[in-house]
Order: C-alpha cells, then structure tokens, then sequence
C-alpha cells in the first residue's frame, strides 16, 4: 500500500499505452458487476471453508487466476502479475492491468499477486504481509495450478486445519501444481498472525479453493 | 444472524420472507415498470440516489420497488450495490460555472446577472390537493414524453445564465484553503471530527435528507444564531463529469449528472476577527434536492462557526447517515434476550436486601 493519508484520493497517474493490450483478451477478463459479485460470493465461501472447492466460469481459453482476480481489482488496488517465459502469459498480465485499470506494482509492494506461473517459494517470501496493526494490506494471491481435487497420481493431498474446518476434524484438498517447498514458504509466511498472505488456487477449468492465512497446511507424512 | 428464538428456526424465516415477497409482488394491481418510477417519481429517485451515493436512475428504481417505496430501505439497498462496484477512474475537479442550471434563483438580489430562472417548481402556487377526477386529468395531461435518463434533463438548460458571484467586496470572510488538499474520501476512511470540510461536504451530500434539515432547522433557530441567514443562490442542473483521458491526460467528458447546489450566506456580528463580514456555506447533493442542498449549506455554515465545541461537526458526521441509523435501528428487532436477562438479574440484586447490613 502506498503511504498516502488515508482517505485521501490518490492523483490519477497517466499510463502510457504499453504494448496495446489484445481486444480479445481483455474482453475475456472484463467482469460485469453480476459477475464480480457471484466470483465474490464464491472466492468468500472458498475463504471462509479451507478445502471447499467452488466454481468460477471462466470464458474460453481465460487464465481462470486472471479471471477470479480481475473481479476483486479496480483502479485503487497495485497489482503484480507473475508470468512465466511464454509470450502467451505476458499478453495475459497486458490484458490484466488494460481490462481493470490497475495499477502496477512490484511484487512486495502488490495488494494483489496474480500468478500465471506456478508459485515459487522465493515468490512467497517476497510478497507483502501486512503489519500488525494493518494486517489488512498482506498480500491476496490468485495462484494458478494444474487441477484441484483429482484423483492422480501427481495430486499431493493437503492437510488443512484452523478455522472454517470442524473442530477436531481435518479436511483434505487434492492440489496438482503447488510444490512442498511451496508450501512450506506459505507456513512461513503466515507464521506471524495476523500478518500473512491469503491464497486462492485456481485450476484451468475454473475450480477455485481458498488458503487463508489462518489455515494450517500440512502435506502427508509430515508432523 | 437468524432470529433463533422463533420456533421453526430457518423455516420459519423462509416464511416469513415468502410473506414479505407475495406482498412485494402479489396483489391485484398491475406489475410496475422501473420507467414508471424513473418517469413519475423523479424525487423519490433522486432522494434514493442522493442518499447511496450512486447515480443509477434504473437501479435506483428497482431499490424503490424492491423496499415498497421505503426510501431509507432503497438508500441501503442502493449504497450496498455500490460497495460491490469496481472504481474505474478518478473524476477531475469541475467548476461551478460548467453546471448548466435548468433553475437558478438568488433571493438575496433582485436583478442578478442572467435573471431569476424560476424552472420547474411548485414554489410560488399554493400547496392544494389535486381533487381533479381521474378521467379529465388524464384527457388533460401533457403529451408523454420519454422520462429522464440518466444525466439527461428534462427542461432544456440554459447554458448562457452566469453564476451570481460573491457579496460586494470586502464583506466576505476568507476561507479559502491556499493549499487545495485531496478531497477526503470518506468511502475509505471513516469521517470521525477533526477532518476537513471536504469530509463534511461529502458526508452531508449522502446524509439522509429527513435527518440533515432537521438538524440544521433544530441548530439554524437556536438563539445563539439569531443572524439571519440568505442564500446567495440556488441552482438545479446539469454538471458534466469529466475525467483525464488515460492516455493523452486531456479532459474528457464521459457522463452528466443532475445536482443541486446551494450557497448561503450569514453575517456574524460577535467581535472576532471576521465579525464584521459574511461567512459563507456550500451544499451541493445528487439530483433535485433543493431543502438538502439548502440545509447543507446552512450546516455548513454553522459547523465553520461552531467554533466553542465541536459538538455540531460531530452530530453532522455522525448521525446523519442512512443506512447506519436505519442498521442500529434493525439490529434492536433481533433477540436481545441475553441483554434483557442480565439486566433483569442486576435490578432484582439491587432491590435484594443486603445481608452486610444485617436486616
């Protein structure tokens, strides 16, 4: 967040046409107010139940993590968007800022992390998580991963406890595309409540599961 | 949170949400367009508008429908739709002059510049019911036309009318701010006492209209402000909104909005520095509200010279939002049975004789 006084507008920054993002994907990426408010009811289900798999729709060919994140964000929000080699992801992260109006951040100093690349855990530990009297400004992440709730043999079951999971139970998420050192950069940072980072996992076909930064994390045949 | 001690719990609920709805929807009249409500309850509209802080003719409508024309009800419903939308850009300061009045009368003059534009108003006819039978009203009435959408004024306005202007020269206390500071948006940061009158002006402008006139009447007839107060000028009309195009940086125009806009003046002859001259108050709200833009102006006024206590900047801050007297309100309707309880187990302990005293 930027160290403005609160309450007060920041001055509209002029942003040079960068590229000319394609028409195409940012009409896939622009959300009507219908559309942002059911992504909303759906990302906060998925946030208040760790483990619960929701659907978003997601239009044809879309990065659903684009998708989900492009309802929450607006002109106030500084975004980071992680792309990997492709030029395909980089036209996506174009589309992201030109389709919501964004601003750019670098990624510690990112409200919201969209992640077209799978997660690092040098990705984890840089991101921002908050202060303890604002722990509201740690960072939102929109991860996207190979398939949520298979059966493979490459889906690693999570383990998660902590609030929003039945007291003395323990609900399991099948996840394909987030690895264990990943996951263990993701305990670190939430190590320190209430500073940490909330994370959303999207799958290609607009399976969506929420990691808030309450949520204990444990891969099997760790303690 | 349900109301837990109904017996049935959720269903009971469901039931009683069924009833609201067949009252909401059922019924022998005819189903009501949103363009009836647009169209012949423009105030109620405007009021709802106002009060949400969202310019959506349509939308607001449907809020008016959906609450059976509790406009408080509409406000809320209205204000909660605007929290879920995204902010697209960042609206660039307009001057008063760019507003287009369709009415602008300024009683403090008799010949201002331009003239007085009296508009479309019921101002100076005397208030009678309209007993006319349905059927010559009706044969009588102006050909329809097609209701105000939004930013679009029905009476075509007069672009060539110029602002009044200020008092003569030197009658006016100065307060201007030389640094121009950003706007406090009172959306992000809640409006406590102590912030600037950007805060007031825009927490006046979604007050809820009942509250704020009468606040400013119950403050305006106290005898410590026994001064007369005038207002300079009243305008209704039509205010483009700009914003900076993105990539060039010149101002565009995107949109319009139908505002009121009130300033008033006040002498003040206690001995202080500015004693001798007029103070000057603003209002400006949503659509045509012309007691709202009037009270603010008058609240604005006097909250600037308040200036033993801030009590009434208090008041003006606090307790004059809609949707959160009408919350505080709702939440008594729910059980309160713990509360009452405990309350009644502290009188009984205190009408218990004491046993140290040894009765």
């Amino acid at each position: 967040m930027t160290d403005r006084a609160a309450g007060t507008a920041p001055a509209p920054a002029h942003r040079a046409p960068s590229g000319a993002p394609d028409a195409k994907r940012v009409r896939a990426l622009r959300r009507t107010p219908q559309q942002s408010q059911r992504d909303f009811t759906a990302l906060l289900d998925v946030l208040a139940r760790p483990g619960r798999i929701s659907r978003l729709t997601v239009p044809e060919a879309a990065p659903a993590a684009a998708v989900a994140g492009c309802g929450l964000i607006d002109v106030e929000v500084p975004v980071h968007v992680l792309t990997g080699p492709d030029p395909d992801s980089a036209a996506w992260a174009e589309a992201v800022y030109a389709a919501t109006g964004a601003p750019r951040a670098e990624l510690p100093d990112a409200r919201t992390v969209i992640a077209l690349r799978p997660l690092t855990p040098e990705d984890i530990a840089a991101l921002h998580r908050g202060t303890p009297l604002d722990p509201e400004t740690g960072a939102r992440v929109f991860a996207q991963v190979d398939a949520l709730g298979g059966q493979g043999p490459h889906d690693t079951e999570l383990h998660l406890t902590g609030p929003g999971v039945p007291d003395g139970a323990e609900r399991s998420l099948a996840v394909r595309g987030l690895t264990a050192d990943t996951v263990a950069a993701l305990a670190a940072a939430n190590a320190a409540f209430p500073c940490g980072v909330d994370l959303f996992l999207t799958a290609a076909d607009g399976a969506v599961a929420g990691l808030p930064r309450t949520t204990q994390v444990r891969r099997p045949g760790e303690v | 949170m349900g109301y837990s001690g109904v017996r049935g719990g959720q269903e009971a609920i469901a039931a009683a949400e069924r009833l609201a709805r067949r009252d909401r929807l059922g019924g022998a009249s005819r189903w009501l367009e949103l363009d009836q409500i647009t169209g012949r309850l423009g105030l109620a509209v405007d009021r709802v508008m106002g009060e949400a802080g969202l310019w959506a003719p349509e939308l607001a409508a449907r809020a008016i429908r959906q609450s059976r024309g509790d406009l408080l009800e509409a406000a809320q419903l209205l204000r909660a739709h605007r929290s879920t939308l995204p902010r697209l850009a960042y609206s660039s300061p307009v001057p008063a002059a760019a507003l287009r009045p369709v009415r602008r009368i300024a009683p403090a003059y008799r010949n201002p510049p331009g003239g007085q534009i009296l508009g479309d108003t019921d101002d100076y006819t005397p208030r009678i019911l309209d007993l006319t039978d349905e059927d010559t009203a009706r044969a009588t009435a102006p050909p329809p036309r097609r209701p105000a959408t939004a930013g679009t004024p029905v009476v075509a306005p007069d672009p060539t009318v110029p602002p009044v202007g200020l008092p003569p020269a030197g009658l006016l206390a100065d307060r201007r701010d030389p640094a121009d500071p950003d706007p406090f948006d009172i959306t992000r940061a809640p409006a406590r006492p102590g912030v600037p009158r950007s805060a007031r002006l825009t927490a006046m402008a979604r007050a809820e209209t009942g509250s704020l006139t009468h606040l400013w009447y119950l403050v305006t007839q106290a005898p410590r402000n026994a001064q007369p107060e005038i207002p300079l000028e009243l305008r209704r009309g039509h205010l483009p909104l700009r914003i900076e195009h993105p990539f060039t940086g010149s101002p565009v125009t995107v949109a319009g909005v139908r505002v009121s806009e009130a300033r008033t003046v006040r002498p003040d002859a206690r001995p202080h520095p500015d004693g001798s001259r007029f103070d000057i108050g603003y209002g400006l709200c949503l659509g045509d509200n012309e007691a709202k833009a009037l009270a603010m102006a008058g609240l604005d006024l006097l909250v600037h010279r308040d200036k033993t206590t801030n009590r009434l900047e208090q008041r003006v801050l606090t307790a004059l939002d809609g949707p959160e007297l009408a919350g505080y309100l709702e939440h008594l309707k729910l059980p309160h049975y713990v509360d009452f309880r405990s309350i009644v187990d502290r009188l009984r302990a205190l009408q218990a004789p004491n046993p140290e005293e040894g009765l």
